[in-house]
């Protein structure tokens, strides 16, 4: 898939595991888990804007555009 | 609330899938017996007792309808009605014919009810709205077709060949004719199935999409 997930990055970065990020945020592990691996078809403005307030990023520190 | 609705459900689909294995057990057993008891039959020699061969007739006489209430009764035909005959002389084409014709039916029948039972053990596990589950609907539709043919087939096969071969005081043995394509409104149905498989496999993928939106 052309757009890339860069979660782990950011987490490394922010020293923060994937638990944690599930339980401020407030979506299962298992979703997370989804969209870590790049398995997520869409993702919501407001999961998104979650992720990014707890990381403290831009969505496109998370999401890379990479053409096949 | 919910949950009552959830455990009836449950109930519902654990009721209906016993009766739907019950039935195919049923149905596999008869159909074994028949085939087990046609080969006999067929080897022995006296292979006509279990062939049966539809036929189309009309009666050339009228006869009397009689309503209360009415002084003088009226009159009716009967046109183009279907039976099945048998009989101690047929040849071995016939018989193989009747008998693999049943055998082909049995066989649509008993893959219908294995695709309805995969689709209540889906149902059991909260998995029924897969794109495998509108497959079985399609694959059900297309034999639900099938077995409509082959029953249509035969009868316009037989009844052509024995039209001419049967003789009977007051009945008239017709082969194909107008009548013949009367109750094809079945197959509409068949087809309305494959449109409600298909709309099924899109709801799944939207489902399957819905999932996946985090």
């Amino acid at each position: 898939m052309p757009i890339i997930v860069n979660l782990d990055i950011m987490l490394a970065r922010r020293k923060m595991s994937l638990t944690e990020l599930s339980e401020k945020v407030g979506i299962t592990m298992s979703n997370l888990s989804i969209l870590k691996q790049g398995k997520a078809k869409a993702v919501r403005f407001t999961t998104l804007e979650a992720i990014c307030d707890v990381l403290e990023c831009q969505p496109g520190d998370i999401l890379e555009f990479r053409p096949e | 609330m919910k949950k009552h609705d959830n455990t009836r459900g449950a109930l519902l689909a654990k009721f209906l899938l016993m009766t739907f294995r019950g039935l195919f057990i049923l149905y596999s057993i008869g159909l074994v017996l028949y085939i087990l008891i046609c080969s006999i039959s067929l080897g022995t020699g006296n292979q006509s007792q279990y062939a049966n061969l539809p036929v189309v007739f009309s009666f050339t006489e009228t006869g009397n309808l009689i309503s209360p209430g009415i002084k003088n009764a009226a009159t009716f035909k009967l046109h183009n009605a279907t039976g099945i005959i048998s009989t101690d002389s047929l040849t071995t084409g016939t018989t193989i014919f009747s008998m693999v014709g049943s055998v082909l039916i049995s066989i649509c029948i008993l893959l219908i009810i294995k695709l309805i039972c995969q689709i209540l053990e889906a149902a059991k596990t909260n998995d029924f709205l897969v794109v495998k589950n509108a497959i079985r609907m399609r694959h059900m539709a297309l034999l639900f077709i099938m077995v409509f043919l082959i029953d249509k087939i035969k009868l316009f096969v037989s009844s052509s060949y024995l039209a001419d071969k049967l003789e009977f005081t007051g009945v008239n043995f017709n082969s194909v004719n107008f009548y013949s394509f009367a109750n094809w409104e079945y197959v509409f149905f068949y087809l309305f199935l494959l449109v409600i498989a298909e709309a099924f496999r899109i709801g799944a993928q939207l489902k399957r999409e819905n999932d996946l939106t985090i």
